[in-house]
């Protein structure tokens, strides 16, 4: 297809039910008119589509809502996000961050250099620093903004916060020689992130919540440091936070997980995004019973650098892999959808989940699929 | 009774296989006291510990934090053992290798494990370290002859700048002598083809067998 015809078929388009009507009739086990789809992390990517850097994205709450609202009205997708990112509680407690005019901000200093200097950091009061109300402020101004859309929220999980305050290298390494200490610094991350989203539900009430915790993966944590450290820490926060917003959260971690499902099924998180490094179909056959499961068009090969019928076929792929996951399946991008992505990509991803998503019910492969 | 010189070998080797990083020194200096060649303590102990602790990597017997600490044990048993090499023991030329994280990326775990891997596997690497100015490494490159360039990023965003460095080798005039061999998150064989780089590894393990075959040692 090219993007003329692609574009065509888009905007021409009627939805028959609003987004929120689609979750809430797909999470009751209803047919919703498609497959809720999630486009993981895009407000980067489409302030730069729409011709914001994301400097100008990030410090003018003008451009922010204009993102928001472009967004909506060229694409369709509502809700509003006032999360921590993946470095927010390594900043709010004196980690020295870069943020670059384009693209994702980055670690520049830690904050401690080892876990013997813990106490520059173990006092740091979340309830009144300044980064996270911050986040919340700009949270304040979009919902101002956009009353009739849901505002939602994020966390980091445990490992990827204490690799965030510390050089990663002193964290694995202190997981042998300084265990004790390393589950002192996850503490004080699980402590730092439920105390953010308390502070998010004074403000917003309870909402949709989802933990990023690339860290903890198979790529850089073996079954046994999962398990020693970063399952209590993500099960310590899950709590917290389904205590905090009467609701469980949703949880990504980014590249291998498959040595850590069987361990992971003991959360109890509501949904699982899974990374494009592993199998949709092996995760539904072997987690498919313990959460809804997103995922995994991915982000690179597809959404950035894919043409319009990569798109599409990989969304395919992946709905045919996930839909009758037994909780239910949302179609979703692997992990974040890279800056620089191109417009018709993201037509052809929503595109292909109206489509071939059409008609879908929890458990079953939707209509649209069979008919194709 | 003193101990062989093939029992402290042993030693050492099993000091980088089991991450024990202050034995290793003991070891080292014991073997050194017998009066026994540096060079053959660090290539039959130390370097085929850590080649061992590749290998259990390799087979995910071993995980990221082991090849640390191995390589802690290592460096460890280096620092006694190379102060007592001699001249002699240059053991031919070794191929040199520029690594670095590039400009705008601040990811280096990944690298440091391919450095540690390359090192032992007798590369002579220069580190660059992470956020590499792209003509860092055309310098670099240029000032000790370089075989290899190797470089890598967790990020989309700064993935361009592995192209940049190639055109500007080009620019340089040493596009031809010098190989470039990239790695990261995003990055994919494909991404390797389009800007014409010679090799992509998926893992350090990997990235040594490629960086061999590059410089025509294996």
């Amino acid at each position: 297809m090219n993007k003329e015809e692609l574009h065509e078929l888009f905007v021409n388009h009627v939805d028959e039910m609003t987004q929120g009507e689609r979750a809430m009739g797909y999470a009751a086990g209803e047919e919703v008119d498609y497959i809720p789809f999630s486009i993981q992390s895009n407000e980067e990517a489409m302030a730069d589509l729409f011709g914001y850097t994301t400097a100008q994205w990030r410090n003018d709450p003008k451009v922010h809502i204009d993102v928001i609202r472009r967004r909506r009205d060229e694409f369709g997708i509502v809700g509003l996000a006032a999360g921590q990112r993946l470095r927010t509680v390594a900043q709010a407690v004196g980690t020295k961050m870069f943020f670059p005019e384009v693209g994702i901000d980055r670690v520049d200093t830690p904050a401690i250099q080892d876990f013997n200097e813990f106490g520059k950091i173990a006092d740091n009061d979340p309830y009144t620093n300044p980064v996270y109300l911050a986040v919340l402020k700009r949270g304040r101004i979009l919902k101002d903004e956009f009353p009739e859309m849901g505002i939602g929220t994020s966390v980091a999980g445990p490992f990827t916060v204490a690799s965030t305050i510390m050089p990663i290298e002193k964290l694995l390494r202190g997981t042998r020689k300084n265990p004790e200490a390393v589950r002192e610094l996850l503490d004080f991350a699980v402590y730092h992130s439920v105390a953010f989203v308390e502070m998010f539900v004074k403000e917003f009430g309870g909402a949709p919540c989802t933990i990023c915790d690339p860290v903890s993966c198979a790529d850089i944590l073996s079954r046994k440091q999962y398990l020693e450290f970063s399952l209590p820490a993500q099960e310590k926060l899950v709590a917290g936070l389904t205590k905090a917003l009467g609701r469980k959260p949703g949880l990504h971690i980014c590249g291998k997980t498959n040595p850590l499902w069987d361990d992971m099924a003991k959360l109890d998180v509501a949904s699982f995004s899974v990374d494009n490094s592993e199998s949709l179909e092996d995760a539904k056959n072997r987690m498919g019973d313990k959460f809804v499961l997103v995922g995994n068009v991915p982000p690179v090969d597809v959404m950035l650098n894919g043409t319009i019928d990569d798109v599409i076929e990989s969304c395919k792929s992946c709905i045919r892999q996930g839909a009758e996951s037994p909780l239910g399946y949302n179609l979703g991008t692997g992990c974040q959808v890279p800056i620089g992505t191109p417009r018709e990509n993201f037509e052809a991803f929503i595109y292909a989940a109206r489509t071939y998503g059409r008609g879908a019910k929890k458990g079953c492969m939707p209509k649209g699929m069979l008919e194709a | 009774m003193a101990r062989s010189k093939e029992a402290l070998i042993e030693l050492m080797y099993d000091c980088v296989v089991e991450m024990e990083d202050e034995d290793v020194v003991d070891i080292c200096n014991e073997y050194l006291e017998a009066g026994y060649d540096a060079y053959d303590g660090i290539m039959d102990g130390l370097v085929a510990g850590m080649n061992k602790a590749s290998e259990l990597y390799d087979e995910e017997e071993y995980f990221v934090t082991d090849v640390l600490l191995c390589s802690d044990a290592l460096y460890a048993g280096l620092e006694v053992l190379r102060p007592h090499l001699k001249n002699t023991d240059a053991q031919g030329e070794q191929k040199k290798v520029v690594i670095g994280v590039v400009e705008g990326d601040t990811h280096d775990i990944g690298k440091n494990l391919v450095k540690i891997m390359l090192e032992t596997a007798g590369f002579d690497m220069y580190d660059l370290g992470r956020d590499v100015p792209l003509d860092a490494f055309i310098e670099k490159a240029k000032e000790v002859d370089a075989d290899i360039i190797a470089m890598s990023t967790l990020m989309t965003t700064t993935m361009g700048g592995m192209g940049t460095v190639i055109k500007k080798l080009e620019e340089a005039g040493i596009r031809d002598k010098v190989k470039v061999m990239i790695g990261g998150g995003p990055i994919s064989r494909k991404f390797a083809d389009e800007i014409g780089a010679e090799g992509y590894s998926r893992n350090a393990v990997e990235a040594v067998k490629l960086a061999k075959q590059l410089t025509g040692i294996a």
